[in-house]
């Protein structure tokens, strides 16, 4: 499984991270990667990212799922490739710290197949990356979304 | 022609070799050793250049690996087999004596002087191995896997195969029974950055050139020649970083560029036949051809390729571009078959990758058309479920890219086949497969390809496709790169249109014309005579009288 799990310092309110979070149109671009998505209901998906692995450009499209809604502090969902034999599963989660919100952002993907390990091989130092820079990059978008709104 | 001027070269070696694949680094290798000053000019960002995503394996007779094999050789044998199979279409003659007499001992010395450790795969024939000379194994070679963090911060730098898993060819990377691969093994390389194939015989042949020192220069492209007022070839006038760039070369420039495949305007001129999915990298534009035709050099073998049949898995990228690769084990498969717009077959679907293609420029006078292109492969589940389609496993997805259909006809429709056709071309081949012959073809009764061996099987080819749903995949017209160019001679010096050596330039690789015209003997047909050549050219152009270079145009 390659994962990843970064946690990042907002600030801003936990509202004001909800708000920003909660409408996946305000932070889709910022996934590295980001090509496309489109809201199929409110809980499903379809999701097309396309990735380095080594000197290859691959496009993976997802069908994500979100398990768990719990304003203002918490989304869950599942990945499911639909081209490419892969699953996964994601996390936001917030906290209200004194004068600004702990945001969590963690990434599981599994390969799947006989070529699983492989693949996850390639995946696992890409994710890592992946992540860091799409926390980094949310962080930086809501505390500017936030001090515009004040 | 331009005026003769004082030449301000922005460096000054004794060789300049234009190219980091395969051919390139062996002369690049070869002239330093025999004490020339070198050079190496590489236009793309990365080190490799074709060889770098290659299966990295020369066809080598007479080779020193052959006897772990036990398998004999000899120069007759070679000979004899070489002349059967270019059917006299070779450009010269004389060039298959010297590729037979020195391509062994090119192996020979970059296994004792250079990181380079090869060995001979088992159980991968010359193609066309029942003829006579023809050996069941042991000619083609490849390397033993390399360790990439050797080359230290150049590791990033130099290009591996964006498709070929780290596996050996011996290992199985043409395997499409899944469970012969060790995908356990291929993670653990992954991590290491062990690699195989053309990107171990790349890292390990450039890592001899860091060792001696000799420089690389990416992202440097030469542009044009620059000649004495004698017509010798003294230096190249180069791009680098936005700015130009000239390299004056004493003793000679040797132009290893590669193929022509991704000029569309030399596609056209040249090839009778379409080109429309190269699987070499982007940069092999012709830049070696034009400098060549501008120099004045006879062209050979010019409307040949090294072809394969070609898929494309549109989910991936490699250098800006669809990712191409060689689809020839698909129709091969038991339950697939290869038909045209018509539906019908048109060919022994075991054909090596060389030939297939080949029969895409079969022209219908009638018609006024060329009936087998487009083509596509059509299978059903069984064989879907059995073994690995170009990218995709038996228990991945079906991807959207592949078409499929509960019926045959379903599946014309789909894919704009005349279903008639097709159904009356399924329905006869499935009958070959219960009588285990196919009398049209003579599938499985012929062996090609590199797994070829053993004896001819029917029963490992012929399978009848009724199992729904069925699938099917356009073949493209592919080519590993193209094979025709600046004519050369025994020193891999360069041809005029008057036969003799344009002074100060040599090619090797896919840049010139290849030396067994339209054949492909063996598995590194491409790759052995680019070595070779490159290591000729490396030696004689150091070997060569400097020339002043003061004054140039």
């Amino acid at each position: 499984m390659a994962n990843a799990e970064v946690t990042k310092q907002v600030r801003a309110p936990i509202e004001a991270v909800w708000r920003f979070t909660c409408d996946m149109n305000n932070w889709a671009p910022l996934i590295i990667g980001y090509e496309s998505h489109e809201e199929i209901s409110p809980w499903e998906s379809m999701w097309t990212l396309k990735g380095q692995l080594g000197q290859l450009q691959k496009a993976v499209t997802f069908k994500v799922q979100i398990t768990e809604w719990v304003e203002p502090s918490r989304v869950a969902f599942t990945l499911q490739g639909t081209n490419d034999n892969v699953t996964g599963s994601g996390l936001f989660e917030s906290r209200q710290t004194d004068e600004s919100t702990v945001l969590n952002v963690q990434l599981d993907l599994k390969p799947g197949g006989l070529q699983g390990p492989m693949v996850n091989a390639m995946l696992k130092p890409v994710v890592p990356q992946v992540c860091e820079d799409f926390a980094e990059s949310l962080a930086a978008h809501i505390e500017e979304a936030y001090h515009t709104e004040s | 022609m331009p005026e003769k001027v004082s030449m301000h070269w922005d460096r000054e070696v004794d060789v300049l070799v234009l190219g980091s694949g395969g051919a390139g680094l062996v002369a690049a290798t070869l002239a330093h050793d025999e004490g020339a000053l070198v050079l190496v000019l590489e236009k793309a960002h990365l080190i490799g250049g074709t060889t770098g995503i290659s299966g990295g394996m020369p066809w080598v007779p007479l080779n020193m690996h052959m006897d772990r094999l036990g398998v004999e050789d000899s120069r007759d044998d070679a000979l004899t087999y070489l002349r059967r199979i270019t059917l006299g279409q070779e450009p010269d003659p004389q060039l298959l004596e010297v590729y037979v007499d020195t391509a062994h001992s090119m192996v020979e010395y970059l296994e004792a002087n250079t990181p380079v450790r090869m060995f001979s795969t088992s159980d991968f024939a010359d193609y066309y191995n029942k003829f006579p000379g023809g050996k069941p194994e042991g000619r083609s070679i490849e390397s033993h896997p390399y360790e990439a963090g050797q080359l230290g911060e150049w590791a990033d730098k130099v290009r591996l195969s964006p498709i070929y898993p780290r596996v050996t060819l011996e290992e199985g990377s043409q395997a499409t029974d899944p469970s012969k691969m060790d995908f356990s093994m291929i993670a653990e390389r992954t991590e290491k950055d062990i690699r195989t194939m053309g990107a171990a015989l790349v890292a390990a042949l450039f890592k001899g050139l860091l060792d001696r020192g000799v420089e690389t220069l990416t992202e440097t492209r030469a542009l044009s020649l620059v000649t004495s007022e004698d017509g010798a070839v003294i230096g190249v006038r180069a791009e680098r970083g936005g700015r130009d760039f000239l390299v004056g070369a004493r003793k000679g420039v040797i132009l290893a560029t590669g193929g022509y495949e991704w000029n569309e305007d030399l596609v056209k001129a040249f090839l009778k036949g379409g080109l429309t999915h190269p699987l070499s990298p982007p940069q092999n534009e012709g830049d070696g051809l034009i400098m060549a035709m501008e120099a004045g050099a006879a062209l050979g073998n010019m409307g040949h390729a090294w072809w394969t049949p070609a898929l494309v898995d549109p989910t991936l990228e490699f250098e800006g571009h669809p990712l191409a690769h060689t689809g020839s084990q698909v129709p091969r498969l038991p339950g697939a078959i290869l038909v045209n717009a018509r539906g019908k077959r048109f060919v022994n679907e075991l054909a090596t990758y060389m030939d297939l293609p080949k029969t895409f420029y079969t022209f219908d006078p009638v018609a006024q058309e060329f009936p087998n292109y487009p083509a596509w492969v059509v299978f059903d589940h069984r064989c879907r479920s059995k073994h690995r389609i170009f990218t995709v496993m038996p228990e991945d997805p079906t991807p959207d890219w592949i078409d499929w259909a509960p019926t045959i006809r379903g599946l014309a429709e789909k894919i704009g086949v005349d279903a008639d056709g097709l159904e009356k071309e399924v329905q006869c081949f499935n009958s070959y497969a219960v009588d285990l012959a196919d009398p049209e073809f003579q599938r499985g009764a012929k062996d090609f390809g590199p797994s070829s061996g053993g004896l001819p099987d029917p029963s490992k080819s012929l399978a009848p496709l009724e199992e729904p749903p069925f699938y099917a995949l356009p073949m493209l017209w592919g080519a590993l790169g193209t094979n025709g160019g600046p004519r050369i001679n025994d020193q891999a010096q360069v041809l005029s249109n008057k036969g003799l050596p344009i002074p100060g330039l040599f090619a090797a690789g896919n840049v010139a014309a290849g030396v067994f015209g339209p054949t492909y003997p063996g598995g590194g047909a491409t790759l052995g005579p680019a070595m070779t050549f490159g290591y000729i050219a490396g030696r004689s152009s150091a070997a060569s009288a400097p020339r002043p270079i003061t004054s140039g145009r």
